[in-house]
């Protein structure tokens, strides 16, 4: 207005205008207040209305938030509590109002699960902070005993005078998102777990040949693909490979598995490689890799085993299969290389004294070695221990020392080192527990027989039972040759014995002829017919040959019975026949010391026996009588009918045949009978 | 913006000058521009002239005039100058600061 000091009058009309200004802005009739510079709008209505919609709207918030919300005092008095707060700490508002914010009724635990210090919750530090603590994470124990789990946030609330008039804490109920949140986190662990322990390597291959992923074991064999391409952490090279079976299956886009054999860590993988479609969208491949370095070299171990057993199998067929000796050893000299990758072989056998007897080699540029057995050599010591010697490497100076423990020998052999040998193995031949002698195996490579000794045990077994069978053989073949010249000696022997026999029996038979004229020719025509009896029943030829030796002297014992007894024509006197009867005793008291090979003396005695009882000189009768003598006693009588005699004259064949063939079965044996008749009427028999 | 019935004024007679200070189109300017034009029609006939001014489009007419709220009602002329605060709806008492009334006459 004017710099000059105000009247009173007008002091009091300016108060007066203040007045009616109040009173105008208190009546709400104000649309604006004009200031030095602005005019400002004054709209006192909407305000309040605005006022009440917002506040009623924040009530409504409070009331139906699904947040929990506490006022508090600075002094940590609860104020006030929404529902949602009575829902999540389970308590009553009531409750929650009287308590203090660290009052030790509340038990709050950290997330580990160990109690919460008052000074870590989020509303003690906002107001001591003084400005807002977001997420604290706490576990809420109810009343119940369960555990409410809230992410607490607090904001101090500080007047205009920056005094603090306490704090408001909101919390979410966060106990399912905890709880899921802990199983979420135990699956990401067993699935961590899984891949980082799993026993092989996993990885994810982009196609830009950064490494995705990789797990452990991937780590552990190949290097940190962390930062670097794959080509880079697997073989160190500064370009992609020209071929990559894993890049395949960005074109195929299809599974696909094979074997890794030429590997940086030098191992053998069985890999599966898959299409993968990683998490934000991108084509990688999923490579799995398992290591089956131990399987494959298995599988080789078992192919080989396989291949020499199967060799081995053969040549057990082939060695055995010949029986010489020179061809055996060849045999064994030349499966040796098939079978036990022997570069030379050879062959010594050694017999019972000590000393080596045949040999086979085919070392070359050393034809026939001369084998001897050396004090300090290798074989001595192998045909004393009986122990197999493996040499897996010969020095260059040919000295080999093998690792066969107390008094093994030392030596040098030049003609194997010539010869470029680098291993040997020597082993006994043995069947049960004799030695036949050594097999020794060469090979140009040091070590060719380290860990075969089962395989070359069991060839030389087999080579040594080829040898052993050789041997037998030999020995047979000439066992058997001795056998027949003996037998042939002795058959020769007995040719000549049968000579001397029949030579005796002719003398014998002469003597009795000598003395008695008419009996003469008799026993040799008696002997003719009962042989010929003999075959047709057909007697074996070696009892023939004794009833012919029985026939030739079966009158033998009348050498005793005076000349003109046998010779006297008419009837004889009892005595006199009594000493003829007496002639088959004495026959048989003769010949019975005398060695044949027949029973002559049992035919003579028999010969005057009849079926019935009736004969002489002991009255046998049918089963008692051999048949030898039946058969002679059949001959004896037709002879001597149709012979003359000095008693009577001789009667016809036919009246002889009558005579048996009445007594048939009677006197006579009716099959000696028989024989005897189809002899005369059928095959026209006639004495000579 | 200014309102002057030129036929009062020919006609004769005291002519009465009021000058109405009012903030756009709020809710009490409203109503005090509609009570003012009521009563100049009804009271004064044609023998008046009334000015209205909208302080956003003339603030420092306000400011000349010593005007500290809208809606305010300044009787300009005759003498002495008389200011009236508020929509004007109690019309009795507008009447009566306006000199219009009887009694303080």
């Amino acid at each position: 207005m004017s710099d000059e000091k105000p009247t009173y009058e007008e002091l009091e009309a300016r108060l007066a205008e203040a007045e009616a200004v109040i009173e105008v802005l208190r009546s709400q009739q104000v649309d604006a207040i004009i200031g030095e510079e602005h005019v400002a709008l004054v709209r006192l209505k909407e305000l309040e209305e605005a006022l009440r919609v917002s506040e009623e709207r924040l009530r409504s918030l409070f009331e139906t938030m699904a947040e929990g919300v506490i006022l508090i005092a600075p002094d940590g008095q609860i104020i006030q509590a929404n529902p949602a707060a009575e829902r999540i700490l389970g308590l009553q508002r009531s409750e929650i109002e009287t308590r203090n914010y660290i009052a030790p009724e509340w038990a709050i635990l950290c997330p580990d699960g160990t109690p919460m210090p008052p000074e870590e919750m989020a509303g003690p530090r906002a107001m001591k902070e003084k400005r807002p603590v977001k997420d604290v994470v706490m576990g809420v124990v109810r009343p119940d005993g369960s555990i409410s789990w809230i992410n607490v946030s607090a904001a101090p609330i500080i007047d205009e005078a920056g005094e603090l008039e306490g704090a408001v804490g909101t919390f979410a109920d966060i106990t399912e998102r905890k709880q899921a949140e802990e199983l979420l986190e135990l699956e990401r662990k067993r699935l961590s777990m899984l891949l980082e322990t799993f026993p092989g390597y996993i990885y994810l291959q982009s196609p830009d040949y950064s490494v995705r992923y990789a797990n452990r074991y991937f780590v552990e064999h190949f290097g940190e693909p962390k930062e670097r391409l794959c080509y880079e952490v697997l073989w160190g090279r500064k370009e992609p490979c020209e071929v990559c079976p894993t890049f395949e299956v960005f074109d195929t886009k299809t599974p696909q598995v094979w074997e890794w054999s030429q590997t940086p860590d030098g191992r053998i993988y069985f890999i599966y490689d898959h299409p993968f479609i990683d998490s934000d969208g991108s084509e990688l491949v999923l490579e799995i890799g398992v290591d089956i370095t131990d399987r494959k070299w298995a599988e080789e171990a078992l192919k080989l085993r396989v291949e020499q057993l199967a060799a081995l199998s053969q040549a057990s067929q082939v060695v055995t299969a010949s029986l010489e000796l020179d061809q055996v050893l060849a045999e064994i000299v030349s499966l040796a290389g098939r079978v036990v990758s022997s570069d030379y072989t050879s062959v010594v056998l050694v017999d019972e004294a000590g000393n080596t007897s045949q040999s086979a080699e085919n070392l070359p540029g050393v034809p026939g070695i001369e084998y001897r057995i050396r004090d300090k050599g290798l074989t001595r010591w192998i045909v004393r221990s009986r122990q197999p010697a493996i040499i897996d490497e010969i020095g260059e100076d040919g000295a080999m020392t093998p690792d066969l423990g107390e008094g093994a020998p030392r030596f040098v052999n030049p003609p194997i080192v010539e010869a470029g040998v680098k291993s040997v193995a020597g082993l006994p031949l043995m069947v049960k527990d004799r030695l036949l002698g050594v097999l020794y195996l060469h090979s140009l490579h040091p070590g060719a027989f380290h860990g075969q000794l089962p395989l070359l045990t069991t060839f030389a077994n087999q080579a040594a039972i080829a040898v052993e069978n050789a041997r037998l053989y030999q020995e047979t073949q000439r066992e058997l040759a001795e056998r027949k010249r003996a037998q042939e000696e002795l058959r020769q022997s007995y040719v000549n014995l049968q000579k001397a026999l029949e030579g005796t029996v002719h003398a014998l038979a002469s003597a009795v002829e000598i003395r008695d004229p008419y009996t003469a020719g008799h026993q040799r025509r008696v002997t003719q017919l009962a042989c010929a009896i003999a075959n047709e029943i057909g007697l074996p030829e070696e009892q023939i040959e004794g009833l012919r030796m029985a026939g030739l002297i079966h009158d033998l014992g009348k050498i005793s019975v005076p000349a003109e007894v046998l010779s006297k024509p008419g009837r004889l006197h009892d005595i006199e026949y009594g000493l003829i009867k007496a002639h088959p005793q004495i026959g048989h008291d003769i010949l019975k010391d005398l060695d044949f090979p027949w029973p002559l003396a049992h035919i003579v005695l028999q010969h005057h026996e009849r079926l019935d009882g009736s004969g002489y000189p002991q009255g046998l009768s049918d089963g008692e009588i051999m048949l030898e003598a039946r058969i002679l006693a059949v001959a004896d009588v037709v002879e001597a009918m149709a012979s003359h005699r000095p008693y009577r004259p001789a009667h016809s064949i036919e009246n002889a045949l009558e005579e048996i063939s009445q007594n048939r079965g009677v006197l006579y044996d009716a099959e000696v009978v028989d024989a005897c008749l189809k002899l005369f009427t059928e095959d026209g028999f006639t004495f000579e | 913006m200014k309102h002057v019935n030129t036929e009062g004024v020919e006609a004769g007679g005291e002519t009465y000058h009021l000058r109405l200070f009012v903030a756009g189109d709020e809710p009490n300017s409203r109503q005090a521009r509609e009570n003012v034009a009521r009563l100049c029609e009804e009271q004064m006939k044609q023998r008046y002239e009334l000015e209205i001014v909208d302080v956003f489009e003339d603030f420092q007419a306000a400011l000349a005039d010593g005007v500290l709220v809208t809606p305010t009602l300044i009787l300009v002329a005759p003498p002495p100058r008389v200011t009236v605060l508020g929509n004007l709806s109690d019309t009795e008492k507008v009447l009566s600061a306006l000199r219009l009334t009887g009694g303080e006459r």
